[in-house]
C-alpha cells in the first residue's frame, strides 16, 4: 500500500541517458540506478519529476520487504533485481524493513528546490528516507507563545476585542432605545440601562448644535 | 590657634559622627529618611552574611553535573563548595554566555536563585533564559523582579521630606499586564503627572547600566523584624508571610543597597531589565492598613524587544484600575480594592481608625 497521492499514468522520460539505446526499458534502467542510490545513501538530489517517480518505486520496493521478510522468494527475486549493488538488499530487509514497520504514514518524503538561476527554469527536489541520521531539511520551529511579550501582547488583543464587543451592544441598545421613544413618546419606566440613556442624551445635543453652528456658517 | 581650632572642630565633627554610628544599629533611630534607612539595612545585611559565612568553618565538596548548552558526551560534572558555590558560579566554570543570559536556575528540580548557595546533597543543575521553549518559570522570575525593583524605584526617586513606606505586592499574573506594588506615603491625594510618571520610569530603566546582583539570603524572624523595625506596614506583612509559611525563615534580597523581602526565585542581574514603565499610580482603600498608593508598572527583559508602537498599547493598558481582586503575596485572604458598597466602605474607615491609633 502507497500512502501518497500517486500519478494515473507514469511520467514520460525525455532525454535519459544511462547507457545505450532509450525506450522503455532504458526508463526502467534509470530507476533502478536512483532507487539503488537512495538505498544507498537515505537523501539524493535531482529533477523534481524524476524523484518523484523513483518515489513509487522505493516505497514498494519497501513495502514489499516489510510485508513478506526475506524468506519470500518473490519478494527476494524483485529486490535483487531492483537493487544494484548486493550488500543493499541485506540493508533492505535487515535495516530499512524494521525501521518502518510502525509506520503510519510514507516511507519517504519529497521537498522541491527552488528553480535554478540562471538555467533551464527546471525544478530540483529532495527525495530522502524518513528517519535518517542527517539534520532536518526544514528546521523545526521554537514554540514561541509562551515567550513574556508574547503573553503580554496576546491578553492585551483580548482585552481590546472585549471592549469593543461590550461598546458595540451598548450602542445597539441605545438605537433600539431611541426607535421606542420616538414611536411612543413616554417616560422611560422599562428595565433601561442609565448608561445608555445618557450616551443618548450626549449624542442628540451634540448633533443639534452641530446643526446650530452649520446654519449660523450658512446665514454668515 | 588655627591648628588647635581645627583639632577642636575634628574632635566635635568626630564625636557627633561617633553618636551617630551608635544610633546607627538602634532601634531609636526614629527620623530617619528613606536613604539612611536603606543603608542601615544593608549594613545589617552584610553583618548577617558575614555571621553566616563564619558559622561555616569546614568546606564540603558537592559533585554538581549539569546537562545542556554548550552540548558535550555526558554531563558537564564540577566539584563546588556546598553553602558557598552558587550556580552562577558553575555557569562562570561552563561559559560566559550562560552567566550573562541565565535568569534562574533548577537545582535537583527546585527553582533556584542564580546567587544562592548549593546544598549538601548532590546536584543536578539546569539554567533557564527568556527565549526558552517553556519559559514559564524565567517569566515567573521577571515578574517577582519587576514588583521588586518597583519598591526600590519608589523608596529612591522620593525627596526626604516624604516618608515612604512599602507594605507589599498583589499577587499578579504576567497576563494581568502589569506588577503592582501598595505603598503608604504622606501625601495626602496625590495624582502623579505624566512627568512624575515618566522620572520614576527613568529611575528603573536605567538600573542594567549599574549591573547590580540580587542577593538572596536566609533569615531568621528576629533579624528580618529588626532589619524592617522603621516600617509598620512592612512588618504587618512580614508577619503574615510568617503564619501562612509555618517556618520561621524568610528570603531577603539585596539588590545594591536596596533591601526586600520576596517570595520565589528573582533573576540574577540588573542587566538582564531593559524597559521599565511605571504606568498609573491608584489610591486605594486597604480594610487592614487604610488608603494607600498603588503604584503599577510594567517591565521587559533584555533579550525580548518590543515594537514602540505595541509597548505603548500594552502600556495603556497597564495603566487601567483592574476590578479584579488581588491578592496579596503574603495573605492568603482576599482583598478588596474596589469596595463600592456602603457597609464595606463603614467597615474600611472603622478599620483605618483603628489602625491608626495602634501606630
Amino acid at each position: 500500500m502507497i500512502r501518497f497521492p500517486l500519478k494515473s499514468k507514469p511520467r514520460k522520460f525525455k532525454y535519459v541517458l544511462t547507457g545505450c539505446g532509450s525506450g522503455p526499458q532504458e526508463r526502467v534502467d534509470f530507476l533502478k540506478k536512483m532507487v539503488t542510490s537512495l538505498i544507498r545513501h537515505e537523501r539524493i538530489e535531482g529533477r523534481a519529476d524524476k524523484m518523484h517517480e523513483t518515489r513509487a518505486y522505493a516505497e514498494q520496493l519497501i513495502n514489499l520487504a516489510i510485508q513478506h521478510g526475506d524468506r519470500h522468494e518473490p519478494t527476494m527475486k524483485m529486490a535483487d533485481e531492483w537493487l544494484l549493488e548486493k550488500d543493499l538488499v541485506h540493508k533492505l530487509f535487515k535495516v530499512l524493513a524494521p525501521r518502518y514497520q510502525q509506520y503510519a504514514t510514507a516511507f519517504t518524503s519529497v521537498h522541491l528546490l527552488p528553480a535554478e538561476y540562471p538555467g533551464q527554469g527546471r525544478f530540483k527536489a529532495v527525495l530522502e528516507l524518513k528517519g535518517n541520521p542527517y539534520p532536518d531539511i526544514i528546521p523545526r520551529e521554537r514554540e514561541t507563545r509562551y515567550l513574556l511579550t508574547n503573553i503580554l501582547l496576546s491578553a492585551a488583543g483580548r482585552d481590546f476585542y472585549a471592549e469593543q464587543n461590550r461598546l458595540q451592544e451598548l450602542n445597539t441598545k441605545s438605537e433600539t432605545v431611541v426607535k421606542d421613544s420616538q414611536e411612543v413618546n413616554t417616560s422611560y419606566e422599562n428595565n433601561v440601562s442609565e448608561i445608555s440613556i445618557k450616551d443618548n442624551v450626549k449624542v442628540a445635543s451634540s448633533t443639534d448644535n452641530f446643526k446650530e453652528s452649520d446654519q449660523t456658517s450658512v446665514s454668515k | 590657634m588655627l591648628a588647635r581650632k581645627v583639632c577642636e572642630l575634628c574632635s566635635r565633627h568626630g564625636r557627633t559622627l561617633h553618636s551617630k554610628r551608635k544610633d546607627f544599629y538602634s532601634s531609636a533611630s526614629k527620623k530617619l529618611t528613606n536613604a539612611e534607612i536603606r543603608k542601615r539595612r544593608s549594613a545589617l545585611f552584610t553583618e548577617e552574611k558575614n555571621r553566616q559565612i563564619e558559622l561555616i568553618k569546614r568546606l564540603n565538596k558537592v559533585p554538581v553535573s549539569y546537562y545542556g548548552h554548550p552540548e558535550q558526551d555526558g554531563p558537564h560534572k564540577m566539584l563546588m563548595n556546598s553553602h558557598v558555590s552558587t550556580p552562577y558560579h558553575c555557569a562562570m566554570h561552563i561559559d560566559e554566555y550562560l552567566t550573562k543570559r541565565s535568569i534562574v536556575a533548577t537545582v535537583n528540580g527546585e527553582p533556584w536563585d542564580m546567587h544562592k548557595p548549593f546544598p549538601e546533597n548532590a546536584v543536578t543543575l539546569e539554567f533557564h533564559h527568556m527565549l526558552d521553549e517553556d519559559p514559564s518559570l524565567p517569566n515567573q522570575a521577571f515578574w517577582n523582579t519587576g514588583s521588586f525593583v518597583l519598591g526600590s524605584v519608589i523608596d529612591k526617586s522620593f525627596k526626604d521630606n516624604v516618608l515612604v513606606q512599602l507594605y507589599d505586592t498583589p499577587k499578579t499574573k504576567v497576563e494581568d499586564g502589569c506588577f503592582m506594588y501598595d505603598v503608604f506615603m504622606d501625601i495626602p491625594d496625590w495624582k502623579p503627572s505624566q512627568m512624575e510618571l515618566q522620572c520614576l520610569s527613568r529611575e528603573g530603566g536605567r538600573l542594567w547600566i549599574h549591573e547590580l546582583e540580587f542577593e538572596p539570603l536566609t533569615v531568621g524572624e528576629d533579624v528580618a523584624m529588626k532589619m524592617f523595625e522603621d516600617n509598620p506596614y512592612k512588618i504587618k506583612s512580614l508577619n503574615s508571610m510568617l503564619n501562612e509559611s509555618e517556618s520561621d525563615k524568610l528570603t531577603l534580597y539585596r539588590m545594591g543597597d536596596y533591601v526586600d523581602v520576596s517570595t520565589g526565585p528573582l533573576i540574577s542581574n540588573t542587566s538582564q531589565l531593559s524597559r521599565f514603565s511605571v504606568t498609573a499610580v491608584h489610591q486605594i482603600d486597604c480594610p487592614t492598613n487604610g488608603k494607600l498608593y498603588r503604584f503599577q508598572a510594567l517591565a521587559l527583559p533584555r533579550d525580548l524587544k518590543m515594537h514602540w508602537w505595541a509597548w505603548d498599547f500594552v502600556c495603556r493598558r497597564a495603566a487601567k484600575q483592574s476590578k479584579k481582586k488581588y491578592p496579596y503575596r503574603s495573605t492568603p485572604e482576599n482583598f478588596f480594592p474596589n469596595s463600592e458598597t456602603d457597609s464595606d466602605r463603614e467597615k474600611v474607615k472603622k478599620m483605618t481608625g483603628s489602625d491608626l491609633k495602634n501606630m
